[in-house]
This record gives C-alpha cells, sequence and structure tokens, in this order.
C-alpha cells in the first residue's frame, strides 16, 4: 500500500494559496501535512484553497489536520475553503458532522472565489 | 726495466679503476693515488681528506676532517688495518657537494707482502644509497602508519602463532611487544569465540587471498574482554608475509550502544506493556445486568495503547454506553482516551445530551491545544426497548432489524466530535429496538482495516446479519478486520441486542 501524500502550494498573491493534497492523509504524514500548512499561513497566506481532489483516504487524523489549519487561518484573521472532495474523504466530513464547520466546494475555482472575497 | 714496466702496468690498472685509491705505506704515508684520486682532488680542492697527494701522511689528513666523526672512524679504521688489529675497514660517509648528495664508501685493506702498507679505497655509492634509502624511507613510513594504526594488525601463521603484532596491541589488549612475542592466537581468544575463528582460520588457509570478517572476544593483560572485529586475509603463500593478516578493532563501544538500546527498548516496552494492562482496566470487564438484553463489546488497540473506548454502566433499569475515538493512536490517543472517559464518568447521572455538552465544555480547550478531537457515541437504554442517544460526530452505528433491515441513525441528531467547537450543542435523538433488533457501534478502525471492503454501515451489517448472538458477529466483524493482516488503527465493537 501507498501510503505516501503529495504537498504541492501554490501561492498566489495577495494572500491567497492552493495546497493541492494528493494520496493518502492520515497518522501517518499529518504531521508534515500540517508543518506544511501552518509556514504557509505564518508566512502570511490566510486565504487558503486545500485541493482534496488528489486525496483518495483521509482518517480522523487527517480530518484534525484540516480542524488545525481552519483555526490557525481563522486566527489569522483568514479563511480556509475545501475543494474537490472525494467521496471517501467526504464520507468521514458527514460522519463526523464536521462538513458543517467547513466550506467544502465543488472546485478549486469555486473556493478560489470564496477565499477571495472581501469582508 | 721489467720491474718499471710491472710498476706502470700496475699504475694504468689503478688508473682505469672509478674509486679513488690510494697506496699507503706501514707508517701511514701516501706512497701512490690512481688517476681518479688525483682528478677528484683538482676538482674539489683540499677541502676533502683524500684529495691531499703523494707524501703526505693519511693518519695527518684524517685529522683534518674537522673532528667529524666519519674522519675520527676513518683515522681509526686506517690505524687499525695498519697494525694488523684488523683485515677488512669499510665506512660509509656523506660527502656532499654544495649543488648534490654524494655518498662514498670508503674500504681499507692491509697489503700483507713485502714492507706492508694498505690500500685505501673511495667509491661514489650514491646511486645505490639514493635507492637503499628511498626503500628505507618507504618501509618508515609504512611502518610508521602501521605502527601508529588505532586498527590492530597482526600476522598470525598456519600454527596460529603470531609472528607480528602491531603497537595497537598494547591499546587495545595491555599487552607489551615483548609479551607478545611467540603468542597463539589462541591463548587471546574467548573460549566461546575460539572454535568458530579457528574454523575461519582453516576455511579461508584453503584459499590464497581468501578473506572473512568475524566479530569476536580477546582477553585483555587485565584479565577482562575485549569485543573486537576483523577481517582476517590469507596471505599464507604471500613470502613477504608467510601468514593470516588479522586487522581487528575495539568495537566495544559498539557494543555497548547496541546493549544499552536494547536495554532502553526494553523498558520501553515494559512500561508500554504496564500501560497497555492499565488502560486494559479503563474497559469494562463484566457485561451489564439490563433484563432483556444482551451485550458484547471489544476494543482493540493497534499499538500496546490507544485512543479508542468504550463503557457502559447501569443497574437493572436502564444501562448507559459509549463509545469513543480520540484521533490517533498510541500513547498520546491513550492519554486523552483515559481523560476523556473519566469526564465521561463523572457526569454519567445526567441525561445522554447534557453529559455530551459538559464532557465537551470541560475537554474542548485540552483537545484544541493537542489538536486532537473524540467522536463519542453515548447512549442510554431501559428495559422497554428505548435508546436515547447522543452523537458527538461518531456516526459510526446503526440498528440492525430482526427482519434484516438496516435503519441507520439520522445525520441531522449529529453533532460535533468533542473538541471542535467548546460551545457546541448537543441533542439527544430516541430510537426503540423491539425483539431481535441490535444496535451496533463501532470505530472507523472497522471500515479503516478493509479498505478493499468499502464498508458502511450496509456492509458491515450484511456480513454478520445472519448470526443471532451478539458475541459470534462480534467475533465474525473482528476477524473480518484482522482478515488484513496488521490493525491499521484501534478497532471497537459494542453490540446489544433485544432479546
Amino acid at each position: 500500500v501507498d501510503d505516501r501524500v503529495s504537498i504541492d502550494l501554490e501561492k498566489r498573491g495577495d494572500g491567497v494559496c492552493i495546497v493541492r493534497l494528493a494520496g493518502r492523509l492520515d497518522l501517518g504524514n499529518a504531521a508534515e501535512v500540517q508543518r506544511n500548512i501552518t509556514d504557509v499561513i505564518a508566512e502570511g497566506n490566510h486565504r487558503l484553497v486545500i485541493d482534496l481532489g488528489g486525496v483518495r483516504f483521509m482518517d480522523t487524523s487527517g480530518l484534525s489536520v484540516l480542524v488545525a489549519s481552519l483555526r490557525a487561518a481563522k486566527r489569522a484573521g483568514g479563511l480556509l475553503a475545501l475543494a474537490s472532495v472525494s467521496e471517501q474523504p467526504r464520507t468521514l466530513f458527514t460522519l463526523t458532522s464536521l462538513d458543517s464547520v467547513f466550506q467544502l466546494c465543488p472546485t478549486v475555482d469555486d473556493a478560489l472565489k470564496l477565499v477571495s472575497r472581501r469582508r | 726495466v721489467d720491474m718499471t714496466k710491472d710498476a706502470e702496468r700496475f699504475q694504468d690498472v689503478l688508473d682505469s679503476l672509478d674509486p679513488h685509491i690510494a697506496l699507503l705505506d706501514r707508517s701511514g704515508v701516501i706512497v701512490a693515488v690512481n688517476a681518479a684520486w688525483e682528478r677528484f682532488a683538482a676538482k674539489n680542492g683540499v677541502a676533502h681528506a683524500h684529495q691531499y697527494g703523494v707524501g703526505m701522511n693519511y693518519l695527518d689528513v684524517c685529522d683534518v676532517g674537522n673532528g667529524d666523526e666519519h674522519a675520527r672512524a676513518a683515522r681509526q679504521g686506517v690505524l687499525d688495518i695498519l697494525a694488523g688489529r684488523r683485515a677488512s675497514f669499510t665506512l660509509q660517509y656523506p660527502c656532499h657537494a654544495p649543488d648534490v648528495e654524494r655518498w662514498y664508501l670508503l674500504t681499507v685493506r692491509p697489503l700483507p707482502r713485502n714492507e706492508g702498507g694498505a690500500v685505501v679505497i673511495h667509491t661514489d655509492v650514491t646511486v645505490s644509497y639514493t635507492a637503499q634509502e628511498k626503500v628505507r624511507q618507504q618501509e618508515r613510513r609504512f611502518t610508521s602508519l602501521i605502527e601508529h594504526a588505532v586498527d590492530l594488525i597482526m600476522v598470525v601463521t598456519r600454527d596460529e602463532v603470531i609472528t607480528y603484532q602491531s603497537p595497537a596491541l598494547q591499546t587495545i589488549l595491555g599487552y607489551s611487544h615483548e609479551e607478545a612475542i611467540g603468542m597463539l592466537l589462541l591463548d587471546l581468544l574467548h573460549l566461546d569465540d575460539a572454535p568458530d575463528i579457528r574454523a575461519a582460520l582453516a576455511n579461508i588457509a584453503r584459499v590464497p587471498y581468501g578473506t572473512t570478517r568475524r566479530e569476536f572476544r580477546m582477553r585483555h593483560r587485565n584479565g577482562s574482554w575485549r569485543w573486537l572485529e576483523a577481517r582476517f586475509t590469507n596471505l599464507l603463500d604471500d613470502p613477504d608475509v608467510l601468514g593470516t593478516v588479522v586487522n581487528a578493532r575495539d568495537i566495544i563501544e559498539r557494543k555497548q550502544l547496541i546493549e544499552e538500546r536494547d536495554h532502553l527498548y526494553l523498558e520501553l516496552q515494559e512500561e508500554m506493556d504496564r500501560a497497555a494492562v492499565v488502560q486494559t482496566h479503563l474497559l469494562p470487564t463484566q457485561l451489564p445486568e439490563l433484563p432483556g438484553y444482551l451485550f458484547a463489546g471489544i476494543c482493540l488497540p493497534a499499538r500496546e495503547v490507544g485512543g479508542d473506548f468504550f463503557d457502559w454502566s447501569g443497574d437493572a433499569d436502564r444501562v448507559r454506553l459509549s463509545v469513543g475515538d480520540v484521533t490517533g493512536k498510541g500513547m498520546p490517543a491513550a492519554l486523552l482516551m483515559a481523560t476523556t472517559r473519566a469526564a465521561l464518568r463523572s457526569v454519567s447521572n445526567l441525561p445522554v445530551a447534557e453529559a455530551v455538552t459538559a464532557v465537551n465544555r470541560a475537554l474542548a480547550p485540552d483537545l484544541e491545544q493537542s489538536n486532537a478531537f473524540v467522536t463519542l457515541f453515548h447512549a442510554e437504554l431501559d428495559t422497554m426497548g428505548r435508546v436515547e442517544f447522543a452523537d458527538a460526530g461518531h456516526g459510526m452505528a446503526f440498528v440492525l432489524r430482526s427482519d434484516g433491515a438496516i435503519q441507520e441513525l439520522q445525520d441531522q441528531d449529529r453533532g460535533l466530535p468533542i473538541g471542535i467547537l467548546r460551545r457546541s450543542p448537543y441533542d439527544a435523538a430516541t430510537l426503540y429496538l423491539e425483539s431481535g433488533d441490535r444496535l451496533v457501534i463501532y470505530s472507523d478502525g472497522l471500515p479503516d482495516s478493509r479498505p478493499d471492503l468499502e464498508l458502511a454501515s450496509r456492509g458491515i451489517a450484511e456480513q454478520c446479519a445472519r448470526l443471532a448472538d451478539p458475541d459470534a458477529m462480534l467475533s465474525c466483524l473482528v476477524s473480518l478486520a484482522d482478515k488484513a493482516g496488521k490493525r491499521p488503527d484501534d478497532l471497537t465493537i459494542v453490540i446489544v441486542k433485544r432479546r
């Protein structure tokens, strides 16, 4: 079983950053993903889109990374939206009711519009 | 005439020779020199002893040598020869010109016939001396490398006699050079290691340049044992070595580190085992005795300890039961699991929704700090089949009706996991169990152990629906999960059946 995750960061300026995750997002790599996202936020990217399109499997540790990222973005006065959530992660969001906490967008573009809006 | 001819022929012979030759009479006076002697004298002036010519006393000549040791030795040598005290004298000495290093060999031989005397011969040996010096230099260099090496180098014969040992023997094993001479390898080997080393030596002895590596103990001079790692190379047929070369080094530090690591690991393992026992005691050991119900429950951590738990308590009228899952696994999850269970126990007298609300309020700050959350299913059953439950983001529960129908619990009744929002509200929902109905609550360890089956409630129900007994259903689901091999996550299953 391939238990790797790939993390791709696309900083689009104006505090907007797309974090593309692919592979497995679980206990084995939760800390690594968390570090990356924390760093991106610390660099001033407060408007995050996390693209889960490539994530085939996610467990509750992966979910806790997303929760922590959401908290960090909000603390920094920013926004976080999830995009392209595939079936297995979506089930997890539903089971845990955490779909009510996150902004789940069908596409990255939708998510970008959401986080880019001025309040 | 003949005499003159012979003398001339004799002079011609002398002149034809490259070495500088002088003949001395009994008192040391130079009576003849050859052409090479004269040429050298002409070229080098009078700075050197043998540049003096016929009629001078060679012993005086030697005195001029600025009192240097070679001149003194040469003078003594000539004296000894003239006095008949020795049959031959040789001396190698430097005779450097400003631009080039030169080495000469002085040979003094007696002239035994007639009135005696001696012949003094200076031969230029610069070429052979330089070559020899180069070899000696190289030898000194290699010797120095070997003698200063940290590694111990030994040569052992076919009879296991040590014929060479580098000074590292003293630093590693404490024996001086003298003590080591003639030692047998066997004298130094640990009894338990000797057979293996001897077999290895015999083995490589069959193959020229055969080599092998071994770890073994050797006796230090103080009686203790030292761990060495050595490479043995068969150079028995190499005429310059005639033995097996042993390159050994002290690996006591490595051995100690490994021992220390093993010890630490063992200690850690023992502590984890004790923690596992403690955690096992946090799980129910007895089944609830609620009339009209059968219960089964199991919690299997993926490691020694885990973040899953289940609990139940109650009396003859009602039973409260809960299944919780802390994110992560292992020790960090176990700490939070114990905390969550204790918090939940402390509010077990409250109605289920209030209990979950209270636990969330109490634990949310700590959980947020740890970047963790807990999914929790908390229910209360009465004897009439009424189940009141609050679901904090757990969701993994369903009712399997006696006719095989599956009732999933409604999403809208579900709150957020414990630890997400401090002020999150939790509501209670109600369901009823009729005779033969089963309530199944599990943790994500079950579906996640078999990603190939994409298990949701329906799939899990189908796996065990044919079984009437909750214990049998439980065993069936556990073996289903364990078929995948190593458990990837903690696994918890609780089954309640109304008779």
